[in-house]
């Protein structure tokens, strides 16, 4: 992560976004979740988010200026049967952007996250593969929209929260769910 | 982007309460207005206040952009019906409803009598749910819409005072939900924007006390008031096609004050 970091403001010499987008999705009920599973999704999904906030800030600080948008889930808001340890690392990415929205304020540098609902990306290709099988019904049905969201429905809503026209939205989740949370 | 509401028809309640020039600037309702008008939706704006609304109307339609203007009180169901109506009638469909009237109530629990509870709850909350009832009705024929209530951080958190106006904001939040998930069969969408303290025609009074003033902008982390346009952004985002999939939830726009 420094790395890249020291590239940018070399090769650039500011920058005014980051996304930290990626991440692992490791299924698991506690239970059955082992020290080496729990490390993996944690350092991925939490961890990195860390310190891709930490050393952007630390290069946004320099303009006073910048927005980190971290893209989190539904399961930082709620529990599942499925995963725990991903639960864990979507849960610290909500509050760690809370954390750092206040202590980056200062600098003018807004920390928001996205919590997307169920998304028809790779990380859930058999949305798309198996459309009809029981699994995949079952969660179509609990979704109040009835479908799952395009990736492009959380572009824009990173678009958004990077642009000027969020510039007064910081330490909050912006949930792209179609409605899942709200019943 | 200027035609991200291209061929929207939207409804903005509390949308006539000051012009471009007021000394308190727009509200959000009106600076709504002026953000979907750039984006080429046709607006009806309304309000109770009909001087200054058709006067704001006439502004916007001086800059060129499809404005009408029309009488509303949130709070009397009769007016939605009347209104609601006359937009089936003349534009044939409703895309957007923006429930953005709504007073403050100051007084805490111990000094808020009857009169004070019934005004806030009657504009900030039955106004939302009369307008989501008859907006719906229109929308669901379409089989599309975006319904936007505008609650407040006050909706979220606490404080010391303003016991009715806490209540209807908390409401107007968990109806917003309810309304997401009962109108979701009909692809009409609900969701709630939440802004924090914004200095416009609705917060003047305080600056009658500049220390209150001090005070309430230490406590926002991102250091001062919140331009009543950022609100407006949010709206826009909320309206158009953008958020096809946003529904039963909060977008908190409030310079970081309820993450702490
Ligand atoms: N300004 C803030 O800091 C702040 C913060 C959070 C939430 N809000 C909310 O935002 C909304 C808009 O407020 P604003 O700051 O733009 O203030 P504003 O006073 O400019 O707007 C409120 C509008 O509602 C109209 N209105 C009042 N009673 C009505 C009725 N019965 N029917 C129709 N219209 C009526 C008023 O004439 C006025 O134009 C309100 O719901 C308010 O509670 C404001």
């Amino acid at each position: 992560m420094e790395k890249t970091i020291d590239w940018i403001e070399k090769d650039f010499g500011k920058l005014d976004i980051l996304v930290n987008n990626a991440g692992i999705a490791i299924r698991g009920h506690v239970l059955d979740t082992n020290e080496s599973d729990w490390d993996k999704v944690n350092d991925i999904n939490s961890k990195g988010y860390f310190l891709g906030t930490k050393f952007a800030g630390k290069l946004m600080q320099k303009n006073n200026f910048g927005s980190i948008i971290n893209i989190a889930s539904i399961y930082a808001i709620v529990g599942g049967t499925l995963s725990f340890g991903y639960a864990a690392s979507k849960g610290a990415v909500r509050l760690m952007s809370k954390a750092a929205a206040i202590q980056l304020a200062p600098y003018k540098i807004r920390v928001n996250t996205i919590c997307p609902g169920f998304a028809a990306t790779p990380i859930n290709k058999h949305y798309r593969l198996t459309p009809n099988a029981p699994e995949v019904v079952s969660i179509r049905e609990s979704i109040p929209l009835k479908g799952f969201i395009p990736a492009d429905q959380i572009a824009w809503g990173v678009v958004y929260l990077a642009s000027d026209e969020s510039e007064w939205v910081t330490g909050t989740d912006l949930l792209i769910d179609a409605g899942w949370i709200a019943q | 982007m200027t035609n991200r509401l291209e061929g929207k028809v939207a409804l903005i309640t509390g949308s006539g309460g000051a012009l471009f020039d007021s000394e308190s600037g727009l509200g959000f309702g009106g600076s709504s207005a002026f953000r979907f008008c750039q984006e080429e939706a046709t607006v009806i704006v309304s309000d109770i206040n009909d001087d200054i609304g058709r006067q704001f109307t006439e502004e916007l339609k001086e800059k060129g952009l499809n404005a009408h203007y029309q009488h509303l009180d949130v709070s009397k169901e009769s007016e939605w019906k009347k209104i609601i109506n006359w937009i089936e009638k003349d534009f044939g469909r409703l895309d957007i409803l923006v429930n953005n009237a709504g007073v403050t109530s100051s007084p805490d629990i111990f000094n808020t009598n009857e009169s004070d509870w019934n005004k806030a709850n009657n504009i900030n909350s039955k106004g939302c749910f009369l307008g989501t009832k008859h907006a719906g009705i229109l929308m669901k024929k379409n089989n599309s819409g975006s319904i936007i209530n505008i609650s407040s951080a006050y909706g979220i958190v606490a404080s010391k005072a303003s016991f009715a106006y806490h209540a209807s904001k908390g409401s107007v939040i968990a109806m917003s939900k309810a309304a997401a998930i009962q109108l979701a069969p009909h692809k009409v969408r609900v969701n709630t924007v939440c802004p924090g303290w914004s200095d416009t025609h609705f917060t003047m009074p305080l600056f009658d006390n500049p220390e209150r003033v001090k005070t309430i902008i230490n406590t926002v982390p991102l250091g001062d008031w919140i331009p009543s346009d950022q609100i407006a952004w949010g709206v826009v985002y909320l309206a158009s096609d953008e958020s096809e999939w946003v529904t039963g939830t909060e977008l908190v726009i409030d310079a970081g004050w309820t993450a702490q």
